[in-house]
């Protein structure tokens, strides 16, 4: 771990210019950033040189309240806390449901929806300790996963040439629930909020700050879900998981962790929206969310990631069942 | 210990360069107790093992059986035989014709 400065802010306005820069990084619970500096993840150029904590800023980014039936949630409110609060999981369980099943319940207690839906992307070739891959995402030239091992990685193909995958358990439920993420220089819908920059994973500028999430009510007769397949169940980030809103003749499915972003299965929404809730019809949804899928060959001792198509499939089918 | 090797537990290796892509506890899958059911054990004591009064030592037998148990479990469930530790839902996926 190298030496950084690190700024506590009072306000907002201290906080972007202090990030205006571009030369910072801000902090909340820190889970995914003090893992990434201490390991050395990022390469010389990209290293930040202060850390700006948003924890102090006042009035605090830390609450959740509910506003004409929209839920508002600040940024740096504890995952625990959405997890735990009736409020999320009466009116959008999907969210709380996420918000549970991220990570253990240690960096539940740490970690923020802000932090979450900002984390960086997974890859192994990406997060070798000491910048061992100089791959695309820090301004190399080429993804090392391409000609890898690329077991978790995207089944949709590369986004601008990268192939890890965007691994946030709440991101996916907040596409499904239409939500919003409030910044301090705009509104953004959550899904055109992911993207692939370098080295981040959203479309933020230097010097943006999310503040707020905001998820309408959803209309009556829709009900929401979240599942989550993972290799533990105590501590793992998802090989796949989906999360759905659906009833009243509409519906909005999402997966992640299966592309650079969390991806809206258009298809599977298609095939659902109107139709009956049962066995046959989820299965079909499940198979036409995969559909125009690239697989990533075996090759060696890599098998591939075409198993990973059955699991989303799956998992597809499994949070339509689970809306009925 | 023995149903981490069964299901989990692999070294991953970069095809190109050779060097470990999962040397955390992360990506190396090490299973916690929140993973584990419940454990109940019953000591036979036979009094034949090589040691003085018959006694053996037992620290390590179960990592050398679970997880073939499991594999037999594994059969039990789906009716195929997965042939590799670890058995990964790749592995069963492809088993079951899957993939």
């Amino acid at each position: 771990m190298r030496m950084f400065e690190h700024v506590n802010v009072t306000t907002l306005d201290e906080a972007v210019a202090a990030l205006a820069k571009g030369d910072a990084a801000v902090n909340a619970g820190g889970t995914d950033l003090i893992g990434t500096l201490r390991i050395g993840v990022l390469s010389d150029d990209l290293y930040p040189k202060s850390i700006v904590n948003i924890k102090s800023i006042s009035p605090s980014l830390d609450y959740i309240k509910e506003e004409g039936g929209m839920l508002k949630i600040g940024a740096c409110t504890l995952l625990e806390d959405i997890a735990k609060s009736s409020v999320v999981h009466e009116g959008w369980t999907a969210l709380a449901e996420a918000a549970h099943k991220t990570a253990s319940p240690h960096i539940r207690e740490m970690g923020t929806i802000g932090g979450n839906i900002c984390q960086l992307n997974r890859c192994w070739y990406f997060r070798k300790r000491d910048n061992w891959f100089n791959c695309l995402r820090k301004g190399g030239n080429m993804c090392y996963a391409m000609a890898g091992d690329n077991r978790y990685h995207s089944i949709f193909g590369a986004l601008k040439a990268c192939l890890a995958v965007n691994p946030s358990d709440t991101a996916p439920a907040l596409v499904a629930l239409g939500a919003k993420i409030v910044t301090t220089a705009r509104t953004i819908e959550a899904e055109d909020f992911w993207d692939m920059t370098i080295p981040g994973s959203t479309v933020l500028a230097n010097g943006e700050i999310v503040t707020e999430i905001q998820v309408p009510a959803l209309a009556s007769g829709v009900k929401s879900a979240f599942v989550k397949f993972a290799l533990r169940k105590s501590i793992d980030f998802p090989v796949v998981n989906c999360a759905a809103a659906i009833g009243g003749g509409d519906a909005r499915i999402c997966l992640n962790a299966v592309y650079n972003k969390p991806v809206r299965a258009t298809a599977a929404e298609e095939a659902i929206a109107g139709a009956t809730i049962d066995e046959a019809n989820a299965e079909a949804a499940g198979a036409a969310a995969v559909t125009g899928n690239i697989v990533l060959p075996a090759m060696g001792n890599n098998p591939g990631n075409k198993w990973k198509i059955q699991i989303a499939k799956g998992m597809v089918k499994k949070a339509i069942l689970a809306c009925a | 210990m023995g149903i981490g090797w069964g299901l989990n537990e692999e070294v991953i290796k970069d095809p190109t360069t050779g060097i470990n892509l999962n040397d955390n506890l992360i990506d190396y899958r090490w299973l916690t107790m929140n993973d584990i059911g419940p454990i109940d054990y019953h000591l036979v004591e036979g009094g034949l093992g090589l040691g003085p009064y018959g006694t053996s030592g037992i620290g390590e037998c179960v990592g050398a059986s679970s997880h073939g148990v499991m594999m037999n479990a594994i059969y039990n469930a789906i009716g195929k035989h997965v042939d590799d530790f670890p058995a990964t839902p790749q592995k069963i996926l492809k088993a079951l014709g899957k993939i």
